[in-house]
């Protein structure tokens, strides 16, 4: 006989969030999920330490803010929802081959692995621990017929204690607000209330849909379920709680990953010989620290996620990040029966029909790949900030900006790392320039730069400001060399080499 | 303050003469960065030739930058001479939809008064080709109307931006421009060469030289100057920024490369240009001679009949209109009274003014609109027997010759305030007499406030939405213009981080500039001739509607006259009570018809109850009735005008009312303030006191009071008062005066600043007092009916209305399909039918349109409905609109109970033709039962679908709990002794934190036996801020104040402790069980 097992998650935009923050922060801070337009933000969903503050779900952000001024807000993000849906759905597979994903969680169909794990008490506490160790509450409740196993466990998430169907209130059905507002209007406030109601008189006012859906929930109608189809790579990606720049502090979270990894492969019967963690990092001002990625290779397929941890903790203790790092992926693309030995190689690389990209791959593969670039221009007045290197693509169309035209004066190829004062900046002020004693001609100019107030050399709004009160000139000294040269504006003034035309 | 310009004049004295072209203030929004004024300022102090204001398209910051001149003029005779040229920057832009490009750009310049007009309709062109706040020309327009450039001066500005690069392309396409500008205005066009420190000036210099020697168009030097010093150059990036939504940071080349786009010094421009393109910017001021002194106004000429002058015809009228208001023959006293003012009109030549508002009412009346007319020449005994007004000057004293002098020549002031939901009416007839072409809205000029400023700086500066939002919440407590640093602090944020500190100074600059122009409520410019070629006319967000570029400020400088067409909707509500007392039978049907100074009025007033009354209903005037005790009309005028922000901050309340009392005695420190401030008992009430004393107790003359008038306006806004202080001070102490009283007549003029009000207003205002007061009083029903029906309106929502009205033993039906219409209707009552009893009326049903409504009354008239299927089959009734009615009890005639009746309602089939026979399909259903809904249910359900219940009040259902809990009822709290500790709890109705005692929130909370005046203060607030903000059911606990000032003791409750108890009233709707 079939029996399903409903798994919810409530209020998983919060779960996920609260999942991102470091243990001690989890129950203190209050934090709320919003969502709506960005002058009309509203709170969605808000953790205990929210609400204590007085917030509640349905109020203005603004509103929030103001009863908790240390709040964190965070919007909602539907594909991560999703993600974390779908890795819940793999992680479940291994105690059920018919898995559904639900909006807000999974049904299982667990008729044929009750014995497997011992009885109802067993695979629930299974199932509960499971989900401990992903970082997750949830709600869960089994009944003969998907509908009803998910009404109860609705139930359960609203705190309501209905052990029958007949005495779950009406919201559980999850019909249309309308519809549920018309029968509590009538006085009708359980399902048994409405499921009292005679067949006829209750179709002719709430459709034939509704009656079918009760009929379902009853097993008067049959209800297919569309089962989830694991996918064939595994991909899962977490976001950290703020500053992790220690790489031991990955591991709460990387076995996290793993445990979603074991349930997937536990589904498939399948074990992995490589697995490759990604630590991406916060863009800091122009550029992000490349992602580093740590490959775990083994020698014979694996699944388990404690030994596959040992590993991991084993390679991190070695690793030095360059950042704090702010997301970790773990991605397995291919796996191999978990019994046999598999001794196959890796793919062969595409070939590459550009030679500059082969250019780059071998210097990639030389060098490393921190350490080549490729220039490009940036839209800024600054002549020094007016470029930046970024990685090379690799990839055709993988180019990280469109680059912008390039500026309407004069700029040399090659310019200075710092500008170089010139000689007799002192008493030779608002007179021509010298370089290597020998006085510069000003050919074009004045070109006058002045801007940057608003940028800070460092991180912290505290550090010195970047701005430039310059007029660039090119110069020519007597033997031919063309310069490019300015006079510094704010005190101290004074001349300065900036660049050199080739 | 803003930024200083750089020092050292002295080298500019020798340079060649100057006129700066080509400037765009802050009316070409998010681009300039100089108010008007601080251009001309700093143009004079350069010694410019002259200076061209050329905003964008616009004229709309050109009265301002008139303004700054003729204030600078009155002391320096270089003023005098300056030339202020009118002109306007136009890109031209082809082709059409999203492939347009841009094409030349150009600035235009007004030679004299006919260039002016020509170039105002050409920027009316521009603007109503394109959206609002947007404009589109092109080269085929300007050659379509070649005409309009005639006395037009144009210069053509090759680089249309510092990003575009100067290359062959370019330069060819400018001299494609060139030529073609040399063919269409010979002689009357330019090149301007604007060198500010690019990247090559020295190349553009020479090139622009060889196009203008081979196309034949001379050059001229020219700045593009974008503000009025360097200094402004960050608050120029940070409007860049706002205008491209993107933060300063990110902009990149879309921020000017560097500070060169101000008035410059005329030294550094003589080493920059060639002599001959600075001496030509003079030769082409030499040619601009127009200024806005020029424009004068032409009144509409139709108001006069064929043989008649508008003073014939004025004369005629009124007296016409006399004979009707004095049927038993005019008095004396009135007959002098229009003769002086019609020889004060007269002088003023004002005749086509009172015409043109006269022709306005009458097509009102025609129609059976109710107006009043307000402002300063309203309240005349011409308006009077013209039937602009209805106040009787025979009541007020004459108060005209207050209002319009002779001496200071202000334009006549007439606000026709017109039923709200039929001023369309009104505004269409102006459109449709006198023609789009010469009438058009006023614009209101938007300028930004603290807390938008912070919104745009903070996100310009790169902050998070989070912390801009955050930020703008300390914004509440802001003074108006400058950043308090400990609510910086206070959000989270340390005042001393450089970001926190240039976000407070961007701030500080922000605030005042102007953001955007929108419609004004009403006020009209209606022209002899063409409108536009005054002053541009742009399209408003409505369809159909357009708007000059000028706001209410402007057109008083320049003395243009406007006729505000304002909707009021205490005139709709009066209009609908009188129409129920004509159905009804048994009282007055017009305003005139109201019996005068009825003792029984003021005595309702006298006790506070004046809910409902028009101006006199908020707390606080209630407060003020028993104190003020009005016994006659001027009270009531008092009344009006002191409950406000400039009297309460003035301080003058509490003086006025111990001497109205007798308790302070009445006196005068001379005589000239004595006949100011007489008629109320020497304090300064109204707006045009104050003036007034500078005028009699300091010496100041009618035109600088007026100066005066207008700093006090703009004092929040901008500040500016200082200069009148001493002035004032010295004044008023040399003619008698102390110098306290001086300092507290000037604090006075702080608070009024903007809400100042006027007597004439107050006067017009006071008769709607008493007209709605007279009803109330003597027709409760009709008044209840005509305030229902006129919703939203007021303070207070229908719940209180009802309740009010029951109270003054009104009957009030329910919400019936057999009885209701759609607005609510008198009915006899039960108790004595020749007393109207209110019938509700199905407006009150929420989500029933008004359509559906007026079937169910008209087919209910051929016949009464004989079930729910009847009913909306025959009223042709939606799914919707059926079920409403249900959830609103409106059909328990029909079908039962609520839940009866929405049981039958959803088995109704509603898409049954009309003309079918009724199914049997009921008799075929089973019967089921539905358990009818508890009291508390009932209640709950009434408030939700029609915002009022007929039933007990809520609180009556909890009253066991409460006495248990030792909770007093509002009665109780009425009947405490003063300082007694009581706890009560209530309906909150009411939060308020008046502008003028941040410090305090008054709470208003309701309970079945009345209303409780909670006062909580600031420390009490903070300790329970969540349920001061949140409680729908608060209970307070605190002691009782209680004041006894004139007949009715007044009393507070002054909070401890508050608690929210919002949650007990849930228990209403599923547990009430309980309490039967």
């Amino acid at each position: 006989m079939a029996l399903w097992l409903a798994l919810l998650l409530p209020a998983l935009p919060l779960q996920l969030a609260q999942r991102a923050l470091p243990q001690p922060l989890q129950a203190a801070l209050p934090l709320a999920i919003v969502e709506g337009p960005p002058q009309r933000l509203q709170v969605s969903y808000c953790n205990a330490a929210a609400r204590a503050a007085g917030i509640a779900p349905g109020i203005k952000l603004a509103a929030a803010q103001a009863l908790a001024c240390e709040l964190v807000a965070l919007e909602c993000n539907a594909t991560r929802e999703r993600a974390a849906l779908a890795e819940l759905a793999c992680w479940a597979g291994q105690f059920s081959s018919q898995v559904v994903l639900q909006p807000d969680g999974v049904l299982l169909e667990i008729g044929g692995s009750l014995r497997l794990y011992g009885g109802h008490a067993a695979l629930h506490g299974t199932i509960a621990a499971g989900l401990a160790e992903l970082g997750y509450e949830g709600a869960l409740a089994e009944a003969a017929r998907p509908r009803a196993a998910r009404m109860l466990a609705l139930a359960q998430m609203h705190g309501v204690a209905a052990r029958t169907l007949q005495t779950l209130p009406l919201a559980v059905l999850e019909w249309d607000d309308a519809t549920v507002q018309t029968l509590h209007a009538l006085g009708l406030t359980t399902l048994g209330d409405v499921l009292r109601l005679p067949r006829e008189s209750f179709a002719q006012r709430f459709g034939a849909e509704q009656l079918h859906d009760l009929d379902r929930i009853c097993g008067r109608r049959s209800d297919p379920q569309p089962f989830f189809e694991p996918p064939a790579r595994f991909a899962a990606r977490l976001e950290l709680p703020a500053d992790l720049t220690e790489a031991a502090q990955l591991m709460i979270p990387a076995q996290r990953l793993l445990a979603a990894l074991e349930g997937w492969l536990r589904a498939r019967d399948a074990g992995t010989t490589q697995i490759d963690f990604v630590l991406g990092y916060s863009p800091n001002r122009n550029h992000a620290p490349p992602p580093t990625t740590i490959r775990i290779a083994l020698a014979a397929p694996e699944r388990d996620a404690r030994r596959l941890a040992a590993l991991l903790a084993e390679r991190l203790s070695r690793e030095r990040l360059p950042a704090a790092a702010v997301t970790l992926a773990l991605n397995v693309d291919c796996t191999q029966p978990f019994a046999a030995i598999n001794a196959s190689l890796l793919p062969q690389p595409a070939s590459l029909n550009v030679d500059w990209l082969q250019l780059a791959e071998t210097l990639h593969a030389r060098l490393g790949s921190e350490r080549v670039f490729q220039l490009q221009t940036v839209d800024n007045h600054r002549p020094e900030h007016a470029w930046r290197a970024v990685p090379l693509a690799l990839q055709i169309g993988e180019r990280a900006s469109p680059p912008c035209a390039a500026a309407a004066g004069p700029r040399p190829l090659l310019l200075l790392p710092s500008p170089q004062p010139l000689a007799g900046n002192e008493e030779s002020q608002g007179e021509t320039p010298t370089y290597a004693s020998e006085p510069l001609a000003l050919m074009i100019g004045p070109e006058r730069i002045e801007t940057g107030w608003w940028d800070h050399a460092g991180p912290a709004s505290g550090s010195p400001v970047r701005a430039v009160h310059r007029d660039y000139f090119v110069a020519r000294s007597r033997r031919g060399q063309l310069l490019w040269i300015y006079r510094e504006l704010a005190a101290p003034r004074g001349w300065f080499l900036h660049g050199l035309f080739a | 303050m803003r930024p200083a310009g750089d020092s050292g004049m002295t080298a500019s004295a020798s340079a060649p003469a100057y006129a700066e072209l080509h400037c765009l203030s802050n009316f070409s929004f998010l681009r300039g960065a100089s108010h008007p004024h601080e251009l001309v300022r700093r143009a004079l102090a350069l010694e410019y030739r002259g200076l061209a204001i050329t905003d964008e398209c616009s004229f709309a910051g050109s009265v301002r930058a008139h303004l700054a001149l003729q204030e600078l003029s009155q002391d320096d005779a270089a003023a005098r001479d300056f030339r202020l040229i009118h002109g306007t920057e136009i890109q031209l832009t082809e082709g059409e939809g999203k492939a347009v490009a841009p094409d030349a750009k150009l600035v235009l310049l007004a030679a004299n008064r006919d260039g002016y007009g020509n170039l105002s309709q050409l920027v009316t062109l521009g603007r109503q080709q394109a959206a609002k706040g947007s404009y589109r020309l092109s080269r085929a327009d300007l050659e379509a109307h070649a005409a309009w450039l005639h006395n037009v001066l144009v210069l053509l500005l090759p680089q249309r931006h510092w990003r575009e690069p100067f290359d062959a392309a370019r330069v060819a396409a400018i001299e494609r421009e060139a030529r073609w500008l040399a063919e269409f205005k010979p002689g009357a066009s330019w090149m301007a060469c604007e060198l500010t420190r690019g990247p090559d000036d020295a190349h553009v210099l020479a090139t622009l030289q060889a196009i203008g020697a081979a196309t034949g168009l001379p050059l001229v030097a020219a700045g593009d100057a974008q503000m009025h010093v360097p200094g402004c150059k960050a608050l120029h990036d940070v409007l860049a920024a706002i205008r491209l939504k993107t933060p300063v940071a990110q902009c990149g080349r879309h921020l000017a490369p560097n500070a060169e786009r101000h008035l410059r010094q005329r030294h550094r421009l003589a080493r920059l240009y060639p002599i001959e393109l600075l001496l030509q910017t003079q030769a082409i001021a030499e040619r601009c001679v127009f200024s806005l002194a020029e424009l004068c106004y032409e009144y509409p000429e139709e108001v006069v009949p064929a043989g008649e002058t508008p003073a014939s015809w004025l004369r005629h009228e009124t007296y016409a209109g006399a004979r009707g208001r004095y049927p038993q023959g005019l008095p004396d006293k009135v007959r002098k009274s229009i003769e002086d003012e019609l020889a004060l009109i007269a002088d003023l030549g004002y005749e086509p003014y009172f015409l043109t508002v006269y022709d306005i009412v009458k097509f009102a009346r025609s129609q059976d609109i109710l107006c009043q007319g307000r402002g300063s020449a309203a309240n005349s005994s011409v308006c009077y027997c013209l039937g602009i007004t209805e106040v009787d000057t025979a009541l007020t004293e004459t108060l005209f010759e207050r209002f319009v002098s002779r001496e200071r020549r202000e334009p006549p002031d007439i606000d026709v305030d017109f039923e709200h939901e039929r001023r369309e009416e009104v505004m269409q007839y102006i459109y449709q007499r006198y023609g789009r072409e010469r009438t058009a809205l006023t614009a209101a000029l938007h300028t930004y406030h603290p807390r938008g400023a912070l919104r745009d700086v903070g996100k310009a500066l790169g902050l998070s939405l989070d912390q801009v939002d955050k930020l703008a919440k300390t914004m509440a407590w802001w003074d108006g213009r400058r950043p308090d640093p400990a609510r910086f602090e206070e959000a989270g944020f340390d005042p001393s981080n450089p970001v926190i500190v240039r976000l407070a100074g961007f701030v500080q600059q922000l605030v005042g500039f102007p953001r955007h122009l929108s419609q004004h409520s009403g006020g009209f410019v209606i022209a002899q001739g063409r409108l536009d070629r005054l002053v541009p006319i742009e399209n408003a967000a409505m369809v159909d509607r357009t708007v000059i570029q000028w706001d209410k400020d402007d057109l008083d400088a320049l003395g243009l006259l406007k006729v505000d067409v304002l909707a009021l909707g205490m005139l709709t509500c009066l209009r609908r009570a009188f129409d129920h007392i004509r159905c009804f039978g048994g009282g007055p049907t017009a305003m005139a018809e109201v019996p005068r100074e009825c003792p029984q009025v003021y005595d309702m007033l006298c006790h506070g109850d004046s809910l409902g009354v028009f101006q006199v209903e908020s707390r606080a005037q209630m407060n003020m009735l028993p104190r003020l005790a009005p016994r006659e009309f001027y009270d009531l005028v008092i009344q009006v005008a002191i409950v406000r922000p400039g009297p309460i901050q003035g301080g003058m309340v509490h003086p006025y009312l111990r001497r109205r009392q007798g308790i302070e005695p009445v006196d005068y420190p001379t005589k000239g303030v004595e006949s100011v401030l007489e008629r109320t008992l020497g304090v300064s009430i109204f707006q045009e006191q104050v003036m007034q004393l500078a005028v009699v107790a300091a010496g100041f003359t009618p035109g600088e009071s007026d100066r005066l008038r207008r700093a006090m306006a703009a004092w929040k806004r901008r500040g500016g008062l200082e200069p009148f202080h001493d002035k004032l001070v010295t004044g008023m102490v040399l003619h008698g005066c102390t110098s306290e009283y001086a300092e507290q007549i000037y604090k006075q003029m702080l608070g009024f600043g903007e809400y100042g009000f006027p007597e004439s207003h107050a006067a017009s205002f006071a008769l709607l007092v008493y007209q709605s007061a007279w009803l109330k009083r003597h027709q409760p029903a009709a008044f209840c009916a005509a305030l229902l029906d006129s919703q939203p309106l007021g303070f207070y929502p229908p719940a209180q209305l009802v309740r009010d009205a029951i109270e003054h033993g009104v009957e009030v039906r329910p919400i019936d399909v057999m009885a209701s219409d759609w607005h609510c209707t008198l009915e006899p009552s039960s108790a004595n039918p020749a007393v109207p009893a209110v019938r509700l009326g199905l407006k009150l049903v929420s989500g029933l349109s008004e359509e559906a409504g007026k079937r169910i009354a008209a087919a209910r008239c051929e016949r009464p409905y004989a079930d729910v299927q009847d009913l909306a089959r025959r009223a042709e009734l939606t799914r919707n609109a059926i079920n409403a009615l249900a959830a609103a009890d409106a059909l328990a005639a029909l079908a039962g109970h609520r839940r009866d009746a929405l049981w039958a309602t959803l088995g109704v089939d509603v898409d049954a033709p009309r003309t079918a026979p009724l199914a049997a399909h009921s008799a075929a259903e089973p019967q089921i039962e539905l358990l009818p809904p508890t009291e508390g249910q009932d209640i709950i359900a009434d408030y939700q679908n029609t915002s009022l219940t007929l039933r007990r009040h809520p609180l009556a259902l909890l009253r066991e709990r409460f006495n248990a809990r030792g909770y007093l009822s509002a009665a109780g709290i009425r009947d405490a002794r003063d300082k007694q500790r009581v706890r009560t709890t209530g309906l909150v109705t009411c939060r308020q934190r008046p502008g003028t005692a941040s410090n305090v929130t008054f709470v208003t909370i309701e309970d079945e036996t009345g209303t409780v005046n909670v006062v909580v203060w600031e420390n009490t607030g903070k300790k329970y801020r969540r349920a001061l903000l949140r409680s729908r059911l608060m209970t307070v606990y605190g002691h009782v104040e209680r004041v006894i000032t004139g007949v009715t003791p007044i009393v507070h409750l002054i909070a401890a402790r508050l608690e929210d108890h919002s949650t007990l009233l849930g228990t209403l709707a599923v547990s009430s069980r309980d309490f039967h």
